[in-house]
This record gives C-alpha cells, sequence and structure tokens, in this order.
C-alpha cells in the first residue's frame, strides 16, 4: 500500500490546503470606481466635473421637468391626452400619477449640488496626486462647480420656494436637513455665482486671462454656450437678483452681460435662427444668441426620445403621433401673437397664417413647431431629438433688462430695450401702453415652450391673473410645487408647502 | 488582462508524481474491491439527513425542460413561481419561502437556489449585473434561457434538494437558498447497453373568449356618455370610431393563427458499458418543447460522457463532460419588443382582432430575426487516491461554460418606420478546484478541505436603429476605426461589462456515530469572496446536525406498530452571498447622469463623466456579507409497515441583509444601501406516505406533501418600521410578500356622498377632492384623507400552503401516476382587468403603458361587477392596488398523469436483446381548479399581478417508449 514516500504526501497534503488568500481575493471591480482609484488623474477631475453638468441636465430634462416648473402651470399649453399633464396645467398637482411623483421630488437637484459638493471638496486631492492637473485648471473647474451650483439652487428656489440649504456632502451621513428661509439659499447662490464670475472666462478660445489653453483640449467652438462664462454667471446674477426684486443689481449685471456681447459671443438673432433646425440654430444650444444652454447632441449620443419638448409637441408628419400631447389652442394663439407682422407668427385678417412657431392654426390641436431638433431627417424619423435646453439666451436678458429698468422706474430706457426685442421680430417699436404687459407679453411670444412663463408671471406678480389662484393661496405658496411623497418620508425635517397640504 | 489563476500548481505537480509511481508498482495487481461506489464522487452528501429527494421514476416520462417543473408539488418546502407558461421561460423554484423581498425584477437572483450536477455547482447564465443597463426590468437581457435549470431529463439518476443550511455547508454561501442536486446516471459494466428514450405529444390550444371592436366600443362608451368631457370624446380612440372597418370590427378570429395545437417530442439515446477498471456512458438527446401560443417553444440538444477508470487499486478516475445547446422561439409581444428597444413606436392602433389582417402583420414580422440560443458546457474530473488504508485524497477539476445569445431585428415595417438591431453575448465561466483529505474509519468520517472557484463573466451588447434597409440586418462596422458602414454613428450604441469573482474556501467537516443510534454531523467552513473589496471577505459558517435512532432504544424497541423512528436536528449559521459586486467595495463612482426615457446618455458635451451612484443609491464602508441562522427539527417515522410519515419544523432567520433605505433627498442619493435587514421563514413540512399491496397484483402508493410557510420580517436597517422596497412595501413585523392596498367599498354616486368632516373638510385623496364616479375607499385612520396611510397589507404573493398528492397505481405489468400539486391562502392583483378600465390612461399612451398585445382582444370576465368610475378622474380610480382587483388565487392542479405499460414480458420481446421495454402515455396540466376569474393562477409575476401577458400552460398529452438492449 505504502508506495509512496512519507515526505512527498505530507507536502503533497500541505501543498494542497495552501494558496495566498489576500491575493486570490483582491479583483479589482470593473464596474465601478471605488473612491481610493477615484481623484487619482486629472481625468477624474474632468469626469466628475463633467457629472456635474450631467446631473444638472438630467434633473431638467426628466420628464421635461424644466418645463413642467417653468411654463406649462401657467396654462398656456394644455393636453387633452395626458391626465398627468392636464392636472399641471390646471395647477391640480395633487394627482395620481408617477410622473407628478417625479416632478414633486427635488432629488435631482440635489444629486447634482452633491457632485458639485463632492467636487469642491475633493479636486484639490487630484492635484496632489497628479502634477498635469494645473492650479489654473483646478481654479477653472472649481467656478465651472460653483456656477452650476449657484444655478441650482436658484432653479430650486424658483420651484420649491424654502428648499434646504447643504454646501457639503456630508461625506455618508445623512443628517436630515431643514428647508432654509429662501433668502438664505439665494445669498448662497450669489455668493456661488460672484465667486464663479471671478474665474470663469467670456470665452474659451485660449485668449482669455482666465484660461490660456485651450479647455481640455478641446477648440473654443466646442465649449461656446454650453457651459459656464462669465456672461452665463451674469445672465444668473442678473436673474437671482430680480427674483429677490433687487432690481438695480439685476440691471447691473445684465448691463455687463450685454457690454460685453462680443467677448461673450452672443447676441440678438433672427427668427430663421431661432426657429430654425441647423446646427447653429438657437436650439442646437450653440445659436448666436445663446449664453447658456444643456446641449443633448446627436454627434455626441446624446440626443434622446425623452427630456425635450419635441416629445410632447410635435406629431404627424415630424413623428409618427396623431395628437400631440401638449398644444397651444387656437384661440391662445391668436391672444398671444395679438400684432400684425410679428416674424414669429402672426395671424393674417384673411385667417392665414404665417411663421415657425406653430402648424396647422385653427385645427383643434395645433402644432407647437418652434423647437424642432430632430435627431434624424428623412422619412419617418426616429424619435430622437437634439433640441438644447436653453437656460439663458440673449433676448431673454434684453428683456430682463428691460423689466430691470422698468421697475426701477426707467421707462424710457426700459422701452428702449424691449424695442430692441421687438425690432429683431419685425414689430414696430412700442410707444403707448402698459409698458409692464408690453415686457410681460414680449416674453411670452418670445419664450413661449421654453420653461419661462411660470417665472415671469411670479416675477410680474401676476399670478392671480393668469391662474385661478387668489392672493391668499399665493401667501401660502400655491406658487411652489409641493415636495413629492418620497422626499417627505426620507426627509425627516421637511414639511410640505402649507398650500399642498392636505 | 485576465491574470492567471492561482490554483495551486504544486498540488497537481505532486499528485501526478505520486500517480506515476504507484503505477509502476501496481500495474499488474487487480483491483480487491471492484466495485467502487461512483455516486460518492457525484454526490458527496455529508449530511444524510438534510436532503429531500425526488421519487424520479415517476416524473421520467414526462415531457418537462426545466429542474423546476420537476420539483413543483413533489418535494416539500419547494414552491415553484413561474411568470408564464411559455416554452423558455424558467420557473423559480422557491426553497423555504423567499429569503430577501423581490421588490424589483433582479431580487430574482438572490431568492435563486444553486443548481448542482455532479457536485458541481454550475454558473446561472443570467445575471443580474447586465440588468443594469436596461431601463425596464421585467425580463432578462438575453436569451431568457436558464441553462443551469436544463438538464438531461434522460440521463438523471436521482434529484435531491437540499433545503437547510447543509446546502452552504456544502456548496458554499452561494448556495444560501438551498441547492438542487442532480446526479447523473452512472456507467455499467459488462456488455454494451444501449438505452432509447422516444416520444411524441401534442400540447392543445387553449379556448378563449375572443372579442372585437364592438365588444371594446360597447365597454368603453357607457364610461364616455357618463363621464367624458367634449375634450375626452375629441379622443374617443379612433381605431373604435367607424363600426363599418373590418379591420377592427370583422370576426374576432384572431386565436386561430396566435394559438396552435403544438407538436412536443424528445428522444434520448445512450450507451454504457466497460469492465471493473475502465467503464462509460455515452448519450445524446434532443427535447423539443413547441408552445400553443403565438408560435413560441424551446429545443434543447444535449451530449454527455461519463468515465470511470480505476488504472491502480488506489487511484480512482472519474470524468464526466456534458454539453448542451438550446434555441428559443420567443413570443412576439410588442412589450417584450419595446422593452427591449427602449424605443416606444406608437400604440394609437393596436393589432387587428381578425386574422385576415393579423396575418398580414405576422407575415411583416416574418422579416424579423428573432434567434435566441444559449450553450453550456460542463467538464468534470475527480480524482481519489488513498493514500493509507483510511486516508484518501481528493482533487476535483471542473470547468463551467455557457454562453447566451439574443439577435434582434426589427424590421422598419413594424416598427415606425425605424428597423432595429439589437446583439447580445453574454459568456459565462467558472473554474473550480477542490481537494479534500477524507478520513474514513467504521463510524467516523472527516473531511478537511479548500475550495477555489473562479467566476468570470461578460456580456457585449449591441443596439443600433434606424438601418438602411429591412434587408440588411446586422449592423457593419468598419475593422479598422468605429465608422459604423450600416447605420449612423449616433444611433449606435455598444455596451460591454465583465465581472469577476474569487471565491475561496476551506472546510472541514466530520460525522460520527456511536452506539448504532446517535449520530453527530458537524461541519465548519469559511468562504472568502473577493466581492468584499472593503477588506470583509471572510464569513464563516458553521453546521450541526444530530441523529437519533429511537427505534434502537429499548423502550421502542418492543413496539411493534412503529417499524423506524428517527428524531433530527439541525442547526448552522450560515452566510450568504451578494449576487452583485456593487456593494462590497464602500462608496464608489460611476457613470449615471441619464434621466427617465434616457439612461444611456453618458457624456455631457462629449466629456465623459463619472460621479456617484445618486440614482442607484449610496454604499457605504462597512458592507458584510449577510447570514441565516438556522434551526430544523424533524421526525420520520415507519408505522404497521406500510405508511411513512415525516414532519419537520423550521426555522430560518436571515440577518444583514442589504437592502436600499431612504436618505434625505437633500444629499442627491436616492437611497443607501445598507446591511440589517432580518427575514425569518418559518414553517412545517408535513409528509405522509403510504404503500398498500390492495390485491396480489394491485399495488398503490400514495404520498401527500404539505408545507407551509410563513415569512416574517423581523427588523429593517436604523430602526425603520416600514419602507418602501421597489413594488414591494415592507412592515417589521408582517411578511415581505405582502399586497399593500386601498380598501375598496364601491363608488360616490354624488358629490354630496362625500364625507365631511367636522371641520368642514371634504375627504380628499392625497389632497385631491373626491368627486362623483370615484371610488369609495375606506378612510382606515379617520384623518379625512385617503393616502398610504390608508392602505392595508394584506395577502401572500407566494402561497403559505403548498404541496402535492402523488400516487402511484401498479397493477401487473402497468403503472399508473397520478400528480396533485396544489396552494392554498395566496391571492394576486388582476391587473389585467384594472389595466382594461384604466383605459384613460392607457389608450393610445406612450410608452410600455400603452402596448396592446393581440390578446387585448378578450373578453373581460364578470366585466359587470367592477363599479362604472370615472376612468379621467386623477385619483387614479383603476389603480390595481386596491381591493376591486384583489383575488384569491388559491389552487389545485392535476398536474400530471402518466400511464407505462411493461412490454418486457410479451412474446415479441423474447429472444431478442431487449432487457426492458415500456410504452407509456403521459398527460400534463390536465386540469386546474380555483377560484381566480383571469386565467391560470399558478402564473404570476414575482409582484404579485396578473397582467395577462403571460402564455397560458397547456394541457400537453405524449406517448412514448423505453427500450434498454
Amino acid at each position: 500500500m505504502t508506495t509512496l514516500r512519507l515526505p512527498i504526501k505530507v507536502l503533497l497534503v500541505a501543498a494542497m490546503l495552501t494558496a495566498s488568500c489576500k491575493n486570490t481575493l483582491e479583483v479589482s471591480p470593473t464596474h465601478l470606481v471605488p473612491e481610493k482609484n477615484m481623484w487619482t488623474t486629472r481625468n477624474d477631475a474632468r469626469s466628475a466635473v463633467f457629472a456635474t453638468y450631467g446631473l444638472f441636465r438630467a434633473a431638467l430634462a426628466d420628464n421635461n421637468a424644466y418645463l413642467v416648473y417653468g411654463e406649462l402651470r401657467a396654462g398656456d399649453f394644455k393636453s387633452a391626452v395626458r391626465t398627468d399633464l392636464s392636472a399641471v396645467t390646471t395647477n391640480q398637482l395633487n394627482a395620481s400619477s408617477a410622473t407628478l411623483e417625479g416632478w414633486k421630488s427635488w432629488r435631482r437637484f440635489y444629486a447634482a449640488i452633491a457632485q458639485a459638493n463632492l467636487c469642491l471638496e475633493k479636486l484639490a486631492l487630484v492635484h496632489e496626486h497628479d502634477f498635469r492637473y494645473t492650479p489654473e485648471e483646478m481654479k477653472l473647474d472649481i467656478a465651472q462647480v460653483r456656477f452650476l451650483r449657484a444655478l441650482t439652487y436658484f432653479y430650486l428656489v424658483r420651484i420649491w420656494g424654502d428648499v434646504p440649504l447643504l454646501t457639503n456632502t456630508g461625506d455618508g451621513n445623512f443628517t436630515p436637513v431643514k428647508r432654509e428661509q429662501q433668502d438664505k439659499v439665494l445669498e448662497q447662490a450669489m455668493l456661488d455665482a460672484q465667486t464663479a464670475l471671478k474665474d470663469l472666462p467670456w470665452s474659451y478660445y485660449g485668449t482669455s486671462p482666465e484660461l490660456l489653453s485651450n479647455y481640455w483640449g478641446q477648440p473654443g467652438n466646442i465649449w461656446q454656450g454650453v457651459i459656464g462664462s462669465k456672461g452665463a454667471a451674469y445672465a444668473l446674477l442678473a436673474h437671482i437678483s430680480a427674483w429677490k426684486g433687487d432690481y438695480l443689481s439685476a440691471e447691473r449685471y445684465a448691463h455687463t452681460a450685454m457690454d460685453n456681447k462680443a467677448r461673450g459671443g452672443y447676441n440678438l438673432v433672427d427668427v430663421s435662427t431661432l426657429t430654425g433646425s441647423a446646427d447653429a440654430s438657437t436650439f442646437s444650444g450653440q445659436g448666436a444668441n445663446v449664453i447658456f444652454a444643456l446641449p443633448f447632441k446627436n454627434i455626441y449620443q446624446e440626443s434622446s426620445g425623452s427630456g425635450h419638448i419635441e416629445d410632447w409637441t410635435l406629431a404627424d408628419p415630424y413623428i409618427s403621433r396623431v395628437t400631440p400631447d401638449i398644444y397651444v389652442p387656437s384661440d391662445s394663439i391668436l391672444k398671444i401673437f395679438n400684432e400684425p407682422n410679428d416674424s414669429r407668427y402672426k395671424v393674417g385678417t384673411d385667417g392665414i397664417a404665417t411663421g415657425n412657431y406653430f402648424a396647422g392654426f385653427g385645427n383643434p390641436v395645433p402644432m407647437f413647431t418652434k423647437i424642432r431638433m430632430p435627431g434624424i431627417t428623412g422619412v419617418d424619423p426616429l424619435r430622437l431629438f437634439q433640441s438644447a435646453i436653453v437656460v439663458f439666451r440673449y433676448e431673454e436678458l434684453v428683456l430682463l433688462r428691460a423689466e430691470a429698468l422698468l421697475f426701477l422706474g426707467k421707462n424710457e430706457d426700459a422701452t428702449f430695450q424691449l424695442n430692441a426685442v421687438r425690432a429683431q421680430r419685425n414689430l414696430p417699436d412700442f410707444k403707448t401702453g402698459n409698458l409692464a404687459n408690453a415686457i410681460l407679453a414680449e416674453r411670452r411670444r418670445e419664450l413661449l415652450g421654453e420653461g419661462w412663463r411660470w417665472y415671469d408671471l411670479v416675477r410680474f406678480e401676476k399670478l392671480t391673473t393668469y391662474t385661478s389662484f387668489k392672493p391668499a393661496d399665493i401667501a401660502r405658496g400655491a406658487q411652489w410645487w409641493p415636495v413629492s411623497k418620497d422626499v417627505l418620508s426620507s426627509g425627516k425635517e421637511i414639511t410640505q408647502t402649507k398650500f399642498w397640504q392636505q | 488582462m485576465i491574470s492567471p489563476l492561482p490554483f495551486n500548481r504544486l498540488s497537481i505537480l505532486l499528485l501526478l508524481a505520486g500517480m506515476l509511481r504507484t503505477q509502476a508498482v501496481n500495474a499488474r495487481q487487480t483491483p480487491a474491491d471492484s466495485l467502487y461506489k461512483r455516486t460518492v464522487w457525484k454526490n458527496t452528501a455529508f449530511f444524510p439527513q438534510g436532503k429531500d429527494t425526488l421519487p424520479y421514476r415517476t416524473v421520467r416520462a414526462l415531457p418537462y425542460m426545466y429542474t423546476g417543473q420537476l420539483l413543483e408539488g413533489r418535494i416539500a418546502g419547494v414552491s415553484v413561481m413561474r411568470n408564464s407558461g411559455e416554452p423558455g421561460v424558467a420557473p423559480l423554484p422557491v426553497i423555504r419561502g423567499l429569503a430577501t423581498p423581490i421588490g424589483q425584477y433582479k431580487d430574482v437572483y438572490s431568492n435563486r437556489p444553486m443548481y448542482v450536477v455532479n457536485g458541481v455547482p454550475l454558473i446561472s447564465s443570467n445575471n443580474p449585473y447586465a440588468l443594469r443597463i436596461k431601463s425596464s426590468d421585467f425580463t432578462d437581457i438575453g436569451s431568457g434561457i436558464e441553462v443551469d435549470a436544463l438538464p438531461d431529463m434522460n440521463n438523471i439518476q436521482e434529484v435531491h434538494v437540499l433545503k437547510g443550511p447543509e446546502a452552504v455547508a456544502i456548496y458554499g454561501s452561494k448556495a444560501a437558498n438551498g441547492a438542487i442536486v442532480i446526479t447523473t446516471t452512472d456507467p455499467e459494466t459488462g456488455k454494451y447497453h444501449i438505452g432509447v428514450n422516444l416520444y411524441g405529444g401534442v400540447a392543445v390550444k387553449p379556448a378563449i373568449n375572443t372579442a372585437n371592436g364592438s365588444y371594446q366600443r360597447d365597454l368603453l362608451l357607457p364610461f364616455y356618455n357618463q363621464y367624458a368631457t367634449p375634450a375626452q370624446w375629441k379622443n374617443f380612440p379612433a381605431y373604435l370610431a367607424d363600426s363599418t372597418r373590418s379591420l377592427y370590427f370583422g370576426p374576432a378570429n384572431w386565436d386561430d393563427i396566435y394559438y396552435r395545437n403544438a407538436f412536443q417530442h424528445g428522444v434520448g439515446l445512450s450507451i454504457a458499458g466497460g469492465t471493473n477498471r475502465a467503464s462509460f456512458r455515452f448519450g445524446v438527446g434532443e427535447r423539443t418543447e413547441n408552445g400553443v401560443a403565438d408560435h413560441s417553444a424551446l429545443h434543447r440538444y444535449n451530449v454527455f460522457y461519463d468515465m470511470s477508470i480505476i488504472p491502480v487499486e488506489q487511484l480512482t478516475i472519474n470524468t464526466y463532460v456534458q454539453a448542451l445547446t438550446a434555441k428559443r422561439n420567443r413570443n412576439n409581444n410588442i412589450l417584450d419588443r419595446l422593452a427591449e428597444e427602449e424605443y416606444y413606436t406608437n400604440q394609437q392602433y393596436p393589432l387587428s382582432p381578425n386574422k385576415y389582417y393579423l396575418q398580414q402583420y405576422y407575415q411583416l414580422l416574418d422579416g424579423s430575426v428573432d434567434r435566441n440560443l444559449a450553450n453550456a458546457a460542463q467538464a468534470i474530473i475527480d480524482v481519489k487516491y488513498r493514500l493509507w488504508r483510511t486516508l484518501s485524497i481528493h482533487t476535483q477539476g471542473s470547468i463551467d461554460y455557457n454562453d447566451n445569445n439574443r439577435d434582434l431585428f426589427v424590421p422598419a415595417s413594424v416598427n415606425d418606420g425605424n428597423s432595429y438591431n439589437s446583439l447580445f453575448t453574454g459568456v459565462n465561466r467558472r473554474l473550480r478546484w477542490n481537494n479534500f483529505l477524507a478520513y474514513d474509519r467504521k463510524e467516523l468520517h472527516l473531511q478537511v478541505g479548500q475550495t477555489l472557484e473562479e467566476d468570470q463573466l461578460k456580456y457585449d451588447y449591441m443596439r443600433a436603429y434606424r438601418g438602411p434597409s429591412d434587408f440588411i440586418k446586422i449592423p457593419e462596422v468598419s475593422t479598422d476605426s468605429s465608422f459604423w458602414i450600416t447605420h449612423g454613428k449616433e444611433l449606435t450604441y455598444p455596451y460591454k461589462d465583465y465581472q469577476r469573482q474569487r471565491t475561496l474556501s476551506f472546510y472541514g467537516n466530520a460525522s460520527y456515530k456511536w452506539l448504532d443510534k446517535y449520530s453527530a454531523t458537524a461541519s465548519l467552513r469559511s468562504d472568502g469572496s473577493s466581492f468584499f473589496g472593503n477588506g470583509y471577505w471572510w464569513s464563516i459558517s458553521p453546521v450541526v446536525s444530530l441523529g437519533w435512532d429511537m427505534k434502537k432504544e429499548n423502550w421502542l424497541h418492543t413496539a411493534g406498530a412503529i417499524d423506524a423512528l428517527q428524531l433530527n436536528v439541525s442547526a448552522g449559521r450560515t452566510a450568504r452571498m451578494l449576487a452583485e459586486d456593487m456593494y462590497g467595495y464602500g462608496p464608489y463612482y460611476t457613470v449615471g447622469i441619464g434621466w427617465t426615457g434616457a439612461g444611456k446618455v453618458s457624456t455631457y458635451a462629449s466629456m465623459p463623466t463619472l460621479g456617484m451612484p445618486y440614482g442607484d443609491g449610496y454604499t457605504g464602508g462597512g458592507i458584510k456579507s449577510p447570514y441565516d441562522e438556522h434551526l430544523s427539527v424533524g421526525v420520520t417515522a415507519t408505522a404497521f409497515k406500510h405508511f411513512n410519515a415525516s414532519l419537520t419544523a423550521y426555522s430560518r432567520t436571515s440577518k444583514g441583509l442589504l437592502i436600499a433605505v431612504p436618505v434625505d433627498a437633500t444629499y442627491g442619493f436616492s437611497n443607501k444601501i445598507v446591511n440589517g435587514m432580518g427575514v425569518r421563514n418559518s414553517g412545517i413540512e408535513l409528509g405522509l406516505q403510504g404503500n398498500f399491496r390492495l390485491s396480489d397484483d394491485l399495488y398503490w402508493s400514495t404520498g401527500i406533501i404539505m408545507s407551509y410557510n410563513r415569512n416574517k420580517l423581523l427588523e429593517l436597517p436604523e430602526g425603520l418600521s416600514s419602507i418602501n422596497y421597489g413594488q414591494r412595501h415592507l412592515e417589521v413585523g408582517k411578511p415581505i410578500d405582502q399586497f399593500w392596498l386601498l380598501q375598496n367599498e364601491g363608488i360616490y354616486k354624488n358629490d354630496n356622498e362625500i364625507p365631511v368632516s367636522d371641520r368642514g373638510k371634504p375627504l380628499t385623496y392625497n389632497g385631491l377632492t373626491l368627486h362623483a364616479g370615484d371610488p369609495r375607499w375606506k378612510d382606515v385612520n379617520g384623518d379625512y384623507v385617503i393616502d398610504d396611510k390608508d392602505r392595508v397589507m394584506q395577502g401572500h404573493i407566494t402561497p403559505p400552503l403548498r404541496g402535492g398528492w402523488n400516487n402511484t397505481l401498479r397493477y401487473k405489468k402497468w403503472t399508473l401516476d397520478v400528480s396533485f400539486s396544489y396552494a392554498l391562502g395566496n391571492q394576486l392583483l388582476n391587473s389585467a382587468v384594472a389595466n382594461r378600465f384604466d383605459f384613460a390612461n392607457r389608450e393610445g399612451a406612450e410608452g410600455l403603458a400603452g402596448v396592446k398585445e393581440v390578446t387585448f382582444w378578450q373578453q373581460i370576465p364578470n366585466a359587470d361587477k367592477y363599479p362604472r368610475y370615472n376612468p379621467w378622474s386623477l385619483v387614479k380610480p383603476y389603480q390595481p392596488e386596491q381591493t376591486l382587483f384583489y383575488e384569491k388565487a388559491s389552487w389545485l392542479k392535476l398536474q400530471a398523469l402518466t400511464l407505462k405499460h411493461d412490454l418486457a414480458g410479451y412474446g415479441f420481446v423474447k429472444g431478442t436483446a431487449l432487457r426492458k421495454l415500456q410504452a407509456y402515455v403521459t398527460a400534463s396540466n390536465v386540469f386546474t381548479w380555483s377560484p381566480y376569474t383571469g386565467g391560470d393562477p399558478s402564473l404570476v409575476d414575482y409582484f404579485g399581478y396578473s397582467s395577462g401577458y403571460a402564455q397560458p400552460l397547456p394541457r400537453t398529452f405524449t406517448i412514448g417508449i423505453t427500450a434498454d438492449f
């Protein structure tokens, strides 16, 4: 039996039971980056910063949230086929629907803020680990992130009023946070925007003192309008100030942004650029009037079916569908575009309509075609769109300045600015009448479908005119969105907006 | 780059050296003990009490494909869940209850048992990591075939089910949900033996009540007449507007071409032979299950080779190799297709209920490609070398490979003018090396060993939209760049992923029997998994099992009525492997900047992004392996020679389970994943069996199986008392598979019926005032707001009581097997009906909600019993989650009948080489009794909804013959 020598047997058994455990079990994961591997190279910084942009874009694009918050509640658009959208257009925000729950949740906005906070805390680590990440680059990245944080908080305040204010990541501790007075939140947003303003360049052609080389090795035209710039920061500051009612500052910021339009690379454009589908049109995100927009370019595989107004407003022959989800009824069109010769849209006395804003005027359901950036052209196009979410554009800024001047009592200057836009749209100068109404009407026409109307009504204090809300409702917060069940149940310190309490 | 395996090469060399040396000396000796019991290597069952054995001969003749079908009603404690009768859709055997709640489809993997063939745990062909790229997760990505659950039914010797801690003790923490252990037939010695099994049959087309446009119109019109506003009238479904159109108002005979009588067949051939020193078995087989609906089918082809050699006396080498290829013809459901495409076509016009028009649609579909293919191969080698008389060393190595492929092309003609292509290839591979030393002396058995497993999973997935024509069915890419020749680059989305896991285990087992009546088995195992990159690699799993043969005691020895009485107790604390590698690495970064309907977008302005998993949930650093505490007490007895009874009471307490808990949304995360959920499954399993000889020729064996299982959520992390988890609501102290429902009490006919509180506040639904035409939901907490607080936890998705009644009658050369299975105490939500009434939100809706299959053209059973609510009401009156759609779904099924006749004694057989010849007929799924109105209640999705999308389980009849030469 014993044909093997004992030592061999012992060795055999011993060898069997030995294996180096630690090396065996150390397997790097391939579909995630553990904390210890992050923040080590220059590209980590880049990916983290652009994730902030991406998350902010996702917050606004999720079920067309930017449009739902900024426009649908005002009632210019109607929906015949979707109960969730008609609930919004009639301000019944307590209706039962999964999409409504999504819009009521601010989590996606706070994801952008969390990523911004993360970048602010950790970008310095990259600089420590990778000498190629220069202090100049880091400074600019921090400015980008601060700009985004300011912008995100500004959206949050406009949508929900008092919201939690958080400027750190918590690092895995999720201590409940209370709602903060909106003034405080806006103060933080102002601070962030002002800080960002200093380090952001006007443009990215490698000629600004803030950035003397190509940003991430890309030519300047790649970045035009789609990431933070001085112009965007000024526009943001002007808007935050106007929202606070500080029209003096608003005017100052808007003024500066306008004075530097050549450096910023933005200007007024004509209607064909505004409503066109070409690469340089406004809703490509890089039109000549765009100050800041969130792009969804096809060539980068960022186009999508959802998250675009076209997904709701178009039907045959543009996409295979009989009825669009939302539309502006013909009588509203007549009310909004009530001046002859408007190059955006006009209906002649003979009932013939011209302009690109709509198609099928007079039909029960006209189509809103102002924004039409199909990802695909040709017969039976795929439902894939690349229209950018335009956050700030020049015409809007000019009208904001007109509004600021109006509220500062400088009616003449205000009229001048208003007429600059009107002239661009083939309208005669405004001469007499209610200037405030004229500015508001001009914003309504110009910015239709871009997610401004609700905020405009709030700023102009016209909610009671255009909605069924009474002043008492507004006092209880009817202008804000309610928060979702999820936000309420997970946020121990979060309370429902008064008006929406059941 | 794959690093070389750290398998222990030194040990192999030494073993080889030893073998060569021995061979030289022993070559001329003959084996003393001629037959080494081969099943020992195939099934190293160190815990004899811990397993249940399937009486395989009673099911051998049935035309089954998946392992799960074998177990239904035949093994106590196994509850089979199945969401469709479609061939290729695998049933999920759940052993002793759900260990963790199923809130989303991927949780199925956390409840899936392990499949073992000849001692080798198989790697699954579907894995949750691949589901992360899908935005709707009701089916698997790829072919959907589960190759590890698709054994060669002709070659099965035994099927055991390990239900308790023994599974982990033997196979490691991946077997935490139990193990289904298949042992294949051994080689035979002597002259060649040939075995043949051949059957054919038919699955019978079901009868249904079809409907056409006029039925649908008559269904909708009363709602329109009563509630619709002019704007809503304008949206009256266009396809119902013109009742002269035969497209929708012609005869509703779609079922003529949708359903069919489907042919079933199978063949198995094997040949065995050899000497005491070397023997083999080789076989090939084929089996086809054609579905009755939608031309679905599953084909399986397989081959195996089993060989045993004893080159020298102390050395035994066993090898087993098997391979299979399976092909599935899938359903043509629009829902499945759009979910795969993630591109939602216009759903305003449904398919026609008339076969003339439907045929045209199917002709268009003929231009599509939907290839679903899965392949698997396993090779096992087991070497046993006797070192000393009582000490032997075993080395087992195995390679397990499978792939999973789906190639889909949808022509533009059925896809809104845009063709769609996708190609999925998943490859999974497991290398396993198991070495142990065994000491066997009389009543003492010891094992100590080590296992190393390396799992490599990867997939490539590519989707492309809008190809150039319906004749170009593959996307082609230029070889020298990422330039797409056929498709637009912006419309082509490639994905790939790779997951690797190493598991290193050490184990020791000991068993001892003394005084011939007490037995004890103990096992200690430590599994280390690379899934825990945070340093918590190791888990320890101790298991003890004690047996007491009471019949041997003096006080029972004399009791004549009792022939045997055995008490078994087992206890253990076993670890539970995570299903994915996403949690054990601490805080991590990933790509996640997509939004609803655009999850695939990964860049911003062309720049790559990397952020924290805000949508998926935060993972902290301290994730550890969950573990289960087991305790079971069982008694088995034989009395009056003919009666066997077994009774087992068990409890399995799972602790430290991972669960996503909500965090303050201000931090951006939707949740965080933490250990800390506790779930207890406890139950009683009862088996009663009687064997009776009714006359000299008539023999009857009958067995009743009852298993009662209750699960209970013991705790949630951080002291939470309730939580919403995917599609489930969980409350501490309640079962994890309950519905959370509004209590429906009728309808408000007038506005003045709406209750008003003392303070003048009318009843609202989530703040929305109720009106006439809204449901009368019970305000449980009396706060004049109907909301989630008024939902009540009730019912069970998994039946609390489940079992079967199995009979065998033998009369001379005739054998009849009759098998019933039943489920008692379960409920389901009839979402098929709820969705029909919810037309206001679904007619023409975009996305998956608006999809109508051709099976939509059926009448609603008991349509009159549902109140006529205002379907446009913003309170969602026809939401399925209310007692209106909650139905009892207990059932009793005559699941199988087999009649066998032995032909061996007949004259025509005599004088041939036939050792055995048997003819048989079978009938499966013969009849179902149930109070449920909406079809087969045994077909429910994992969330308790009966959606009506499932294909029925057909009644199937086969006739076959088995011969052994």
